[in-house]
């Protein structure tokens, strides 16, 4: 029982189980990605209309997969659950063995285990001082092929290794030594960083996991469309109360919109003001854990600040302007007639039930008037980009829209995530752990010198093919360090 | 100021051609395996970054902004992120048969990113005026460059298993293999801290919350675990060698889907 159990953790946290956990990630996230697209995004609310011309059950299943929103459905939540147990696991596991490894050098065990390794060379110090002709001179082979090697004296030893360590050093490698019945045992690392830097990594996902779940949990988010003057009142404790002063849309080169800014106060119980500023995207502001962001506009329906209107009275040549605010009347000529403004629509369409906004937006502006003259009262529309519709009025009075300023609506998100600072510490231990892990290059060569002769081998590496090259180099350093023979 | 602009597309079209020319310097010297084809093809590559650069120089200095803001500045942008890797990867390695694929593949971008509108504008919309939005951008182009490039190896990895190509120009296997490996390595930091966190981070500013299972967004998780997952088996020694070409193919596949998502896409990432 003990040992199963111990087979299921081992499991758990092997490299294998952390790979299908990604991939069942991935893979769910894939069909989630590709659910979103093909779902018609009023799902929800035409329920019973795709039910009726969808194949059968198809409505059904994908209201039950719940894929008109994959990604907040309880099988994504499970696979994502899932993956950040997986995740906390291993980094517990591997945690000690990690920091372990970072802290210590290991040392080989013995020569036998350096000559087997595909990566290795040895030399003794003769041939070494020989050359490269030593491999020429019989006597020099003959020593070497048989074992014969000559023995240096102990302190020679440790000048020949100060001269080996040195070489390794300027390679950028670090040199751990330990001298034990004289010999010298060592290991030259680098990029000894790369492990905690893994750690680092995946402890960051776990954080920024965590972070996203304490945000869904206990923050919060609603957005509010308030004109100048309006107030609403700021979540969670409504105790403050959030004044829009004023809203502007700044427009740069070519008439394109650079920003748009929106000053707000906001104000306590009695009335005191416990902040101000000014909000644009990208530029939010804070209170109190509240962040208020610049998140759309909108213009009221209906609605216009002012508009100004030109006419001509019937027999004059020339036109006149009058400005016209809200609901209030203006005489046009010397009283020959009224004008008022009934009803202001930013994006003009006529459908079966008459006139309506497409949008919020100023894409087709229009305004309705009535004009009253002795004949009586006549209602018509105005359009600022297609005058060629305006209404004609019987009275002869020709009636044109010139400008209008609608009424703007800024619209503010508010939103408290507890969980920012937690996801922001978990980005930057990630962060950290990605240049640890991707930007050093961990290569650790071990090796032993005694009194015969040099005994090395590359045993870790991420670059099989550059590491053979640089092995092959380090050799051919070490061969020329010692070459005596001219 | 009328000179620079025409310049912007004049040497976009230049380093375009340049790159066509190179492509078929290249494959000749891949069939005909002489030097002075490889050197040839090498120059006129070199040439056509630099006619590249100049393009962005130009974009950069007529839109008074980086060249990021629509998609084609985007696709130009990460062409050159392509170049410049392969660049990078035919110095370490002075294998310059790698042009053969990676000249062609930088040639399907800038085909791309030519059908794309490429107006100028000088003014920046609000949302993308922020330094979160260089950092996002410069680093997932780069990361997607380096993919792009990890692709190309993987292409000529299959290729030579096969037979084509002439074996004495085109890297070895061992060679070609860490060439696509590294090459995911450098991408991967760069897309999880650039296209990922900073992006991330960047949406907390502008719209008030970190993630938002926008369509881009998504496309970014699901080639983020993509390559997660293709690191992860490639340290546990599964997926190496031919495994790994075809992975790096895929992985470039999932990043163009990512990438031309938003001309079909919509969300709050449909910028064109």
């Amino acid at each position: 029982m003990a040992n199963r159990l111990k087979r299921t953790s081992e499991g758990f946290i092997s490299y294998r189980f952390a790979a299908i956990v990604i991939a069942a990630l991935f893979f769910a996230s894939l069909a989630g990605w590709i659910a979103q697209e093909l779902v018609p995004p009023d799902f929800v609310e035409r329920k019973a209309f795709y039910g009726e011309s969808w194949r059968p059950g198809l409505a059904r299943a994908v209201d039950l997969l719940r894929l008109h929103d994959p990604f907040h459905s309880l099988w994504y939540r499970f696979v994502l659950a899932f993956f950040f147990a997986v995740l906390v696991a291993c980094n517990v596991s591997r945690f000690r063995r990690i920091a372990l490894r970072s802290l210590r050098a290991e040392l080989p065990a013995g020569a036998e285990e350096l000559r087997k390794r595909p990566l290795s060379f040895d030399l003794s110090w003769r041939s070494l001082a020989a050359g490269p002709r030593g491999d020429a001179d019989p006597l020099v082979r003959y020593g070497e092929l048989h074992g014969r090697r000559e023995a240096v004296d102990p302190a020679a030893l440790e000048g020949f290794f100060a001269r080996v360590s040195a070489l390794l050093k300027r390679r950028g490698l670090r040199v751990v030594s330990d001298r034990a019945d004289g010999v010298i045992r060592f290991t030259a690392s680098s990029g000894r960083l790369r492990s905690p830097g893994t750690m680092l990594l995946h402890a960051g996902i776990v954080v920024i996991t965590i972070g996203g779940l304490i945000g869904s949990l206990f923050g919060w988010r609603g957005m509010v469309y308030l004109k100048a003057g309006e107030t609403a009142p700021l979540p969670p404790d409504s105790a403050a109360v959030l004044r829009v002063d004023e809203f502007r849309i700044v427009t740069g080169h070519g008439g394109a919109i650079r920003s748009y800014v929106s000053t707000v106060t906001i104000l306590g119980t009695r009335g005191e003001t416990l902040a101000a500023g000014s909000i644009e995207v990208n530029r939010p502001l804070g209170y109190k854990g509240v962040n208020i962001h610049q998140s759309s506009y909108t213009m009221g329906e209906g609605e216009f600040a002012r508009a100004s209107v030109s006419y001509r009275l019937r027999g004059e040549t020339g036109r006149r302007t009058v400005e016209l605010r809200g609901t209030a009347s203006a005489v046009l000529g010397d009283g020959a007639a009224v004008v008022t403004a009934l009803r202001f629509l930013p994006d003009f369409r006529m459908g079966p039930e008459g006139a309506f906004s497409a949008s919020p937006f100023p894409a087709n502006p229009a305004l309705e008037v009535e004009v009253s003259a002795a004949g009586g009262a006549q209602r018509g529309w105005l359009f600022l980009r297609h005058p060629d519709f305006n209404a004609r009025f019987a009275a002869g009075i020709d009636l044109a829209l010139d400008g209008v300023e609608p009424v703007y609506y800024t619209g503010l998100e508010l939103s408290s995530n507890p969980g920012a600072p937690v996801l922001m510490a978990g980005f930057a231990a990630a962060t950290i752990g990605l240049i640890f892990m991707y930007f050093c290059n961990p290569r650790v060569i071990r090796g032993i010198a005694t009194r015969e002769g040099l005994i090395a081998a590359g045993v870790e590496s991420r670059w099989k093919a550059s590491f053979e090259l640089e092995f092959a180099g380090i050799r051919e350093a070490i061969r020329r360090e010692f070459d005596e023979s001219g | 100021m009328t000179d620079v602009a025409h310049a912007d597309t004049q040497l976009f079209w230049l380093s375009f051609w340049m790159y066509l020319v190179s492509f078929v310097l290249f494959t000749i010297y891949a069939a005909i395996k002489r030097r002075p084809a490889g050197v040839a093809a090498t120059v006129v590559f070199t040439a056509a970054f630099l006619c590249h650069t100049g393009a962005l120089a130009a974009r950069w200095i007529v839109t008074t902004h980086p060249p990021f803001s629509t998609m084609y500045e985007y696709a130009v942008t990460m062409s050159w992120a392509v170049a410049l890797s392969f660049g990078v990867f035919m110095a370490r390695f002075r294998r310059m048969a790698l042009g053969v694929v990676v000249s062609p593949l930088l040639v399907v971008v800038l085909v791309v990113a030519s059908l794309l509108p490429k107006d100028a504008s000088k003014q920046l919309m609000p949302a993308l005026q922020s330094y979160w939005f260089y950092i996002h951008v410069t680093l997932a182009a780069l990361a997607e460059g380096a993919f792009i490039v990890a692709a190309g190896a993987g292409i000529v990895y299959l290729a030579r298993r096969k037979g084509a190509g002439g074996r004495d120009v085109l890297p070895g296997n061992d060679t070609l293999e860490e060439i696509v490996a590294r090459a995911i390595r450098i991408g991967y930091p760069l897309f999880t801290i650039g296209a990922m966190f900073a992006g991330a981070i960047w949406a907390q500013y502008a719209w008030g919350r970190f993630w938002s299972w926008d369509p881009k967004e998504t496309g970014s998780l699901v080639i983020w675990l993509y390559y997660t997952l293709v690191l992860h088996q490639n340290v546990r020694g599964r997926w190496r060698g031919k495994k790994l070409a075809v992975a790096a193919i895929v992985g470039f596949a999932l990043a163009l889907l990512s990438f031309v998502g938003n001309l079909f896409l919509g969300g709050l990432h449909a910028y064109i």
